[in-house]
């Protein structure tokens, strides 16, 4: 099928798909969304903060270092979570040439690898109370590095082209491959002997982790998550932007 | 006082618990301040091209500029 049978004759789906891909129609959106996320991060980490470092209490075995699972766990929750919308962001723009897919993987890769740091950083800090060690090359934690890395090729390879299309569709298929890097991540604590803990959230049947340790968590997790999308539409807003005064540029340049 | 300083020692682990959530709000906060600077900086280009453009058009006598009205 080529290109020009498909736009002319979308399908259904593909007919209100692509009413997203309209820039006017996003920044409308995300101008009534980003107040709200913004709003809400701010209230959940503020909440969160007071829980986790005070009200929460401290671990029977881990004593008052278990307050660092409150910035550790979220972190790396959203460097998982903000992997996924990489790759799917990286999917529009490969299958259905959707202009906001690159647009949002530029936004979404710096940020991703900065928490994916957080993650690997807090861990560390974590570590060396609990484990007597900053790092140690088990599976848990090198895939977790390796994710890193995906996050930084990503953004090299993004801004690598004098053809800025060409670096965001090269890019995305390096997010898509990386995929596989995600369920080695997720149950790497379960497949390999490792220092590190397994699961005691996301488990089938009742999380084990106390529910006094539990809330907190859950809270401070919707502020990152809150936090990540405002951020994301900032920049998603910002790139538009840059990207109109470009094509303005090139044009009052040709007008003279 | 001894409130204060049994909260900031963190049971003995204030050396790392404090360094996490100070990484956290320097990693966080410069994300969010770079791209609302990203935003900010983007949009006063956009405006002021915008209106070097307008006033360009003005001078060739209203030829149709969909990006000016916008």
């Amino acid at each position: 099928m080529t290109r020009a049978t498909s736009t002319s004759r979308p399908t259904a789906s593909a007919g209100s798909w692509h009413r997203f891909a309209n820039p006017g129609r996003f920044l409308r959106i995300s101008g009534h969304v980003y107040p709200w996320s913004l709003g809400l991060a701010l209230l959940c980490l503020g909440v969160g903060l007071v829980w986790s470092l005070g009200l929460a209490p401290a671990d029977y075995q881990q004593g008052d270092s278990v307050r660092i699972m409150y910035v550790h766990v979220p972190a790396a929750w959203m460097a998982l979570f903000a992997y996924s919308l990489l790759a799917a962001a990286g999917a529009s723009l490969l299958i259905w040439r959707h202009p906001l897919g690159g647009v949002a993987a530029t936004a979404i890769a710096p940020v991703g690898a900065a928490f994916t740091f957080l993650a690997l950083a807090t861990g560390s800090l974590w570590g060396k109370p609990m484990w007597g060690t900053w790092w140690v090359w088990d599976a848990r934690l090198t895939s977790v590095l390796i994710l890193l890395f995906l996050y930084l090729g990503h953004m090299a390879l993004t801004h690598a082209f004098e053809n800025a299309e060409r670096g965001r569709k090269a890019a995305a298929v390096l997010a898509l491959a990386g995929v596989v890097n995600l369920p080695i991540i997720k149950f790497s604590v379960d497949w390999w002997n490792t220092l590190h803990q397994p699961a005691s959230v996301t488990r089938i049947g009742t999380p084990a982790i106390h529910e006094a340790m539990l809330w907190p968590l859950l809270v401070m997790a919707g502020g990152f998550m809150f936090f990540f999308f405002a951020v994301v539409l900032l920049r998603m807003r910002a790139a538009l932007a840059a990207q109109r005064a470009e094509a303005l540029d090139r044009r009052i340049m040709l007008g003279r | 006082m001894d409130g204060l300083f049994s909260f900031l020692s963190m049971g003995g682990y204030g050396a790392y618990v404090w360094p996490s959530y100070g990484l956290a709000l320097l990693v966080m906060g410069g994300l969010f301040l770079q791209a609302r600077r990203d935003l900010r900086h983007s949009e006063q280009r956009l405006l002021d091209l915008k209106q070097r453009d307008a006033s360009q058009q003005g001078g060739r006598d209203g030829k149709d500029n969909p990006e000016a009205s916008r």
